[in-house]
């Protein structure tokens, strides 16, 4: 929190400084014992704070806390300032506990305010705060005094500063009547008188009771012709304040700065007289009306009884066009009229007590939930014929008549939408006789429907009586096939699946369209994620700026561009001869290293067409390459600390993103950028060294 | 051709049935929300044509301002009210018996709902007397409070994996991660310098929360490290009303924004903005994504028109 910082040592700091400094020590044990303790009480869980306590973050917190002003704010507004710079609870109740307490002054506004804020008042001073008068300043100065020299002694002193208002108390109750009126008075006296206790308990080294009451005595009957000097001390006092919290009123500043030039602009842009207060001064209103003295730091200038908050708050440069209608109605309300479409509505219940109907349908999984492994779906009550019982709902009869057996909103494009079809018509087809065993994935809106011709096997094999293992070791099956899965080998894959149903052990009809269920779906959802990124059927804005097109150019094996370099070829050959499983699984394992979906999905068929084709092709081309006049340009090494400016400069001339161009980079020896003539190559080479790194043309 | 349905008051939340692939509820107020009646309208997508009906509407006395389907009956719902109360409505039984529950304890506006979708029991109420309670159905009174945020609560959400958690987003500029079996917050991320109008989990990956706020920016964030968002999601024009997370895919994410536009974005690819539509004339405040139909999305705006469509479409199609 170096924003609210550099406070000049003064008086009014020293004593919270030596305080703060005196409790820090004892504080010391029972810090480093309180993170630990927090960490056993919640283990494990990722959604608490384990950050350590950062004391300097809390030391600015203190002195943040310390401003008289701040005193005089609502607690609440104290911790959400904290907050809001990037504290954590800890550290903002440390700050609290650190912080000493605030004087029992006698305004009712911040004696509420400190009853808020339990953390700040210690016992001591809540005897004085519970005396029916309010303190004159003697027992206050004697009372924090005495919590600075000894915590040990807190009764002693408490027990005499409450017989000494007994004492004083006829005495000083004309002279507190004088000082509760003029409340900003008394204010500045707690903190003048704050700079004389500094002093005095630097003398005293443990004050007698007779020489506090001297004190006290004498500082009652100084009171009231301090009251002039005071004032003029408050002058001087303040603008001491207003250097040291320079940035913490200028945030507030800024704050209503944005809300005048917002209420500026809303009048320009509706010209209209009277739009100021609602749109924006929501933040400051609320705080306005909160805080009820004159020493709240919002500086509430518009004052509003109609609800604040109705509208968010926007800065100044980006308040929205509200529409012409919204800023009319709004005017009516703030004028006090009641648009006139408004009517009396009872929405009350008529029956508080009324019973909720029956839950017809069972909840499904989420499929969040379906993928991270089968859970236990809490089961609520179902009626019995929860199935045949939703043609009555008039949601469910769509599908009858339809010829493509899906709503229109199901119907998605090119092959995600075939394959959705399919899922569901076999799933239709598998759930026409389920029982209610697991109803934990219901798709109870599909009526009976025999499966199509194309997936004999399926059908066959779901028909078939089925015996499984236990449903997990199926699901692991299942997800090994699931990385296997490959959009035009479905009947490959039923034949693996219904080879798996054959050979497992006992499953009831009920489990076996669970799964299968279960495999379209997994199988569904996983090319589905492949596919997702493919922008063809996502209309793109024309207005947007073009795509910039990533892939570099050696990736693409398309004439007229020259073909792959030798290590591509390879690699190309390589994959090809892989079995059809394994090249199933490149996809993902590529989607993982790149994390680029777009640029994976081209890589796997660019490659796929290209080395088939190309695999003869490209080696006599290569060869041809080096006869003629294009060269390539390859990276050999590059110094480590100039490693970004190579980056960059590989970015300019290949077109590649940063991720590309970095992993491109950190592989050297790499080639660049091939097919180029030698002008362009010894110029490529040169920019390389002026980075340097060093290029090799070949 | 996708379907409209044209509410009479200005639309302020839409929220896709759990149970039911073609049913919505839409959250309306009238005179934007300022002061007025509100009306919740449930309707129900047209398998034959690109047609939208309305089962059933019912009036309330002040603007609703949000809708939330229960998940353990199909057909209960509940409904954010700006007098403070929230009212439960049960579509399966005859409009004349229905609220069946108006649950009054706030003190203002009552602005987001979310029900639990891993427990389903229970829900939370966002509301801007800076407070959110948690409550059943089955009881007439909350059963927690929870009050640390210093202004308004525009947004709870549940962590769809873990069923004790959520996360709140306030006009205080930070959101907090409560759970419930803690007396305070666990967690306080100073997300934005303005105040965050929304929030979701990610919902496959339980740590990772997207905050939306009045600066334009939607910022993702991992609770592990919650000092530097993972990800910064510029492009809105102004302020951003709603984001949600897709429950079909891992990456992507749809917001709507006061710049009437409705944006889906993947925020693991450099350039996150993957599509954009502008159906809208007015504010676009509410947005959905099917949890039963992949890519299936709806939105609703101040222009008083809710909009169903399927991603990849265009939603003024005709």
């Amino acid at each position: 929190m170096a924003t609210t910082q550099s406070p000049s040592p003064n008086s009014n700091d020293d004593k919270p400084q030596a305080v703060s400094e005196v409790v820090q020590q004892a504080n010391q044990v029972q810090q480093d014992v309180r993170p630990e303790a927090t960490k056993q009480g919640v283990p494990a869980s990722v959604f608490v704070n384990s950050e350590p306590i950062r004391e300097d973050q809390v030391s600015n917190a203190v002195k943040f806390l310390s401003h008289p002003k701040v005193r005089g704010s609502p607690v609440i507004y104290r911790r959400s300032f904290l907050e809001k710079k990037g504290l954590t609870k800890e550290e903002i109740d440390e700050a609290f506990r650190r912080v000493p307490d605030p004087s029992p002054s006698s305004q009712p506004a911040s004696l509420s305010q400190d009853g808020q804020a339990n953390s700040l008042s210690s016992v001591q001073t809540q005897a004085p705060i519970q005396t029916p008068q309010p303190l004159p300043a003697a027992p206050t100065g004697i009372v924090s005094s005495g919590r600075v020299a000894r915590r040990q002694f807190q009764w002693y002193h408490a027990v005499s500063a409450v017989g000494l208002l007994a004492a004083s108390g006829c005495g000083t109750a004309l002279l507190i009547k004088k000082v509760i009126i003029p409340k900003l008075k008394l204010w500045v006296r707690k903190v003048v008188l704050e700079e004389d206790n500094v002093y005095a308990k630097k003398i005293d080294a443990k004050p007698s009771l007779a020489e506090e009451a001297a004190a006290a005595a004498k500082a009652a009957a100084a009171a009231a012709s301090d009251v002039a000097k005071a004032s003029q001390e408050m002058l001087n006092s303040k603008n001491e304040e207003r250097r040291r919290f320079e940035e913490f009123m200028n945030l507030m500043d800024a704050q209503v700065q944005e809300m005048k030039s917002m209420s500026n602009s809303i009048r320009k842009l509706e010209g209209q007289a009277n739009s100021s207060g609602r749109a924006f001064s929501d933040h400051d209103d609320h705080r306005a009306s909160a805080s009820s003295t004159k020493q709240s730091y919002a500086n509430g200038n518009v004052d509003l009884n109609v609800q604040p908050g109705r509208t968010s708050t926007l800065p100044a440069s980006a308040e929205p066009p509200h529409p012409k209608s919204f800023m009319e109605k709004m005017e009516m309300i703030q004028r006090g009229e009641k648009p006139s479409n408004i009517r009396e509505v009872n929405d009350m219940p008529p029956n508080p007590n009324q019973q909720l109907s029956n839950p017809r349908i069972t909840p499904r999984t989420k499929p969040w939930e379906a993928q991270n492994g089968p859970r236990q779906v809490l089961q609520s009550q179902t009626s019995a014929e929860g199935l045949n019982q939703n043609g009555v709902d008039s949601g469910l009869n769509y599908l009858v008549d339809d010829e493509s057996s899906t709503p229109w909103w199901q119907r998605k494009n090119v092959r995600i939408t075939e394959i959705e079809n399919e899922d569901e018509v076999k799933a239709a087809g598998s759930y026409g006789v389920k029982t209610n065993e697991q109803p934990s994935v219901q798709r109870t809106w599909v009526p009976p429907q025999p499966p199509p011709v194309a997936m004999p096997e399926a059908a066959e094999a779901i028909r078939r009586p089925k015996s499984a293992p236990k449903e997990t070791a199926m699901q692991e099956q299942l997800a090994d096939e699931q990385s296997a899965a490959r959009p035009s080998e479905v009947t490959d894959e039923l034949q693996r699946i219904t080879k798996m149903f054959s050979t497992a052990g006992k499953l009831n009809k009920v489990s076996s369209y669970q799964v299968a269920l279960k495999v379209f779906k997994t199988r569904d959802t996983f090319y589905l994620r492949v596919r997702t990124f493919q922008h063809d059927f996502v209309p793109r804005d024309p207005k947007a700026k073009p795509k910039k097109l990533k892939y570099p150019q050696f990736y693409d094996p398309y004439g007229p561009r020259p073909p792959p370099s030798d290590k591509i070829v390879e690699l190309a050959d390589c994959i090809s001869a892989l079995s059809p499983e394994e090249r199933g699984q490149i996809g993902p394992t590529l989607m993982e290293r790149l994390r680029h979906p777009k640029m994976q999905t081209i890589t796997v068929e660019g490659m796929e067409l290209g080395s088939q084709g190309g695999a003869g092709a490209g080696a006599a081309k290569t060869e041809e390459k080096k006869e003629k006049t294009t060269f390539d340009v390859k990276l050999e090494k590059f110094d480590a600390a100039a490693k970004i400016k190579v980056i960059k400069e590989v970015r300019a001339f290949t077109n590649l993103g940063l991720k590309e161009a970095k992993d491109l980079v950190e592989k050297a020896p790499v080639m660049l950028k091939q097919g180029v003539t030698k002008e362009e190559a010894s110029d490529i080479m040169e920019r390389i060294k002026a980075t340097g790194g060093v290029a090799v043309m070949e | 051709m996708m379907p409209v349905f044209k509410t009479p008051f200005n639309g302020y939340s839409v929220r896709f049935s759990p149970f039911y692939e073609s049913r919505l509820a839409v959250a309306t107020a009238q005179n934007f929300g300022i002061l007025g009646n509100g009306r919740v309208h449930v309707i129900d997508l047209a398998p034959t044509g690109p047609v939208i009906n309305e089962l059933v509407a019912f009036d309330t006395a002040d603007g609703v301002y949000d809708v939330a389907w229960s998940e353990s009956h199909d057909s209960v719902l509940v409904a954010a009210i700006a007098d403070g109360s929230i009212k439960v409505y049960d579509t399966a039984l005859p409009p004349q018996s229905n609220p069946v529950r108006s649950l009054k304890e706030h003190a203002r506006e009552v602005h987001g709902l979310d029900y639990n979708p891993t427990r389903r029991d229970s829900f939370l109420s966002a509301s801007w007397d800076d407070s959110i309670k948690l409550w059943t159905l089955d009881r007439p009174a909350s059963l927690r409070t929870f009050r640390e945020h210093a202004y308004c609560v525009y947004s709870v959400a549940w962590n769809p994996k873990h069923a004790d958690v959520f996360a709140s987003a306030s006009g205080d500029c930070t959101v907090r991660i409560w759970d419930v079996r803690e007396p305070g917050s666990t967690m306080i991320i100073p997300g934005h310098e303005h105040e965050i109008l929304s929030c979701d989990w990610n919902k496959y990956d339980e740590c990772l929360i997207a905050t939306a706020s009045v600066d334009k920016s939607i910022k993702i964030w991992d609770v592990r490290n919650y000092r530097v968002p993972v990800s910064v999601l510029n492009g809105h024009g102004y302020a951003v009303r709603k984001i949600k997370f897709s429950p079909h895919r891992r990456n992507l994410l749809v917001s709507c924004s006061y710049d009437m536009t409705v944006c889906l974005w993947d925020f693991m690819v450099e350039d996150a903005l993957v599509g954009r539509y502008d159906h809208h004339t007015e504010f676009a405040v509410g947005v959905d994504l099917s949890v039963l139909v992949d890519g299936l999305m709806a939105s609703t705006g101040w222009d008083e028109l809710v909009y169903v469509w399927q991603q990849g479409m265009d939603p003024r199609a005709s």
